[in-house]
């Protein structure tokens, strides 16, 4: 203000210097970049202030020139024009990447429920199919946990090898543990009542430690699976007939929880990890 | 460089032809553009917009020179000039750091896009064994 009362007192004589030539090139400048900025609607909120500064210089330009005021004074209010306008459109700027932020983290948030729900979505077919696998094998859901039994027709009588149509049981049950490696698994054998205590013991032994072999070789870490022979105990039909017997012929496997753990675990010699 | 000719050349004139009339100090305009410019230095400007923030330095320390040399009109000119440098250099800072800001959300969504479709494809469940009727399991458990 005070530079202009000093300007207007002394205009004559300095438009007595100031010979050159009406210019405008810097006016022009700076009124094309108050237009782009303008021309943003973002520029209202997020540079109002600086709009307005930079009008303002421009109108101070646009009368010095009127007023034929040196060059110089002409180029100094239009510079800061041109500056104020300028740092508007960074404002703008910072504005639009701000904006840009806000909707990114908007998707991130849509992107992390997608794969949860993906993940759910997997965790409720891995369940499934471990429950239609638990059915193919036609598990029994018992207080010692999930068992599968295997009828003694997957051996000879009085032998401990495996015959070929075990393999389709044995496959099912691989193919369970791979999906479910936390799992582990007691292979025990039974007999029936015929013959002595020590000749049945080791025949359910043998026939424990064939069924699990048999899974070791078809991928199951030997960690996870026990065998062990139980003899003639715990049979589960009289041993008074020949198909009661048959029963009692078997093994059976008991699956421990997804966890490893087993549902009984007080038989410690046996379950002992 | 152009315009702080025109000054010198307008300052030059004034003086040769004794037309001098020098306006009070800029004792606030100094001030005005002392702040903005050490704002500047504490801003981003120095990573974004170091021309600017080294143009409002070079106009402060001249206007100081000529204030200095009570040349106040040259002084208040190179002050208002470096205060406008000063704020533009403020505002180019603040869009840098806006726009690296977006541009790492952007980068973060891509990867975590991707890892989550890796995970989905990693686990899926295999396809489920043709159900088939195991030969022997007719006994029930005990």
């Amino acid at each position: 203000m005070n530079k202009l009362v000093a300007i207007g007192i002394t205009s004559a004589l300095l438009a007595a210097c100031a010979s050159a030539p009406q210019r405008s090139d810097s006016i022009d400048q700076a009124r094309t970049q108050i237009q782009t900025l303008s021309a943003d609607p973002l520029a209202h909120q997020a540079a109002a202030s600086d709009l307005q500064s930079a009008q303002a210089r421009l109108q101070d330009a646009e009368a010095a020139q009127a007023q034929k005021r040196p060059p110089a004074e002409v180029d100094h209010f239009a510079y800061l024009a041109l500056r104020h306008a300028e740092a508007g459109e960074a404002r703008v700027e910072a504005a639009h990447a701000q904006a840009e932020v806000a909707r990114a983290q908007d998707q991130r948030t849509n992107i992390v429920l997608a794969a949860r729900a993906s993940e759910a979505d997997n965790a409720k077919a891995q369940l499934a199919q471990t429950q239609q696998e638990l059915a193919d094998l036609k598990a029994k859901q018992t207080d010692r946990g999930m068992v599968v039994t295997l009828g003694d027709v997957l051996f000879d009588t009085g032998q401990a090898t495996l015959k070929p149509g075990a393999d389709l049981t044995l496959d099912h049950l691989a193919h369970y543990m791979r999906d479910n490696p936390h799992t582990r698994i007691l292979v025990e054998g039974f007999t029936d009542s015929v013959g002595s205590d020590a000749y049945n013991d080791a025949l359910s032994q043998r026939r424990a430690d064939a069924v699990a072999g048999a899974l070791v070789r078809r991928g199951l870490p030997e960690d996870a699976v026990r065998a062990v022979g139980r003899g003639k105990s715990f049979p589960v039909a009289t041993n008074d007939t020949s198909a009661g017997r048959q029963q009692n012929r078997r093994v059976e496997i008991v699956f421990s929880d997804a966890g490893g753990r087993f549902a009984q675990s007080n038989d410690s010699d046996i379950i002992r990890r | 460089m152009l315009r702080l000719t025109l000054i010198g050349t307008a300052g030059a004139c004034a003086l040769l032809a004794g037309c001098a009339s020098e306006g009070p100090q800029p004792t606030a305009q100094l001030a005005t553009a002392r702040t903005l410019v050490a704002q500047a230095d504490k801003s981003p400007a120095q990573r974004y917009a170091a021309a600017d923030l080294q143009r409002a330095h070079d106009e402060l320390s001249a206007a100081e020179t000529a204030d200095g040399q009570r040349k106040f009109n040259d002084a208040r000119s190179l002050a208002e000039s470096a205060a406008a440098d000063a704020d533009v250099a403020v505002a180019r800072g603040q869009a840098g750091e806006a726009q690296r800001a977006a541009h790492e959300v952007a980068q973060g969504n891509a990867s975590l896009r991707s890892e989550s479709e890796r995970a989905a494809a990693a686990s899926s469940p295999p396809p489920a064994p043709a159900p088939s009727e195991p030969p022997a399991s007719q006994t029930d458990p005990h």
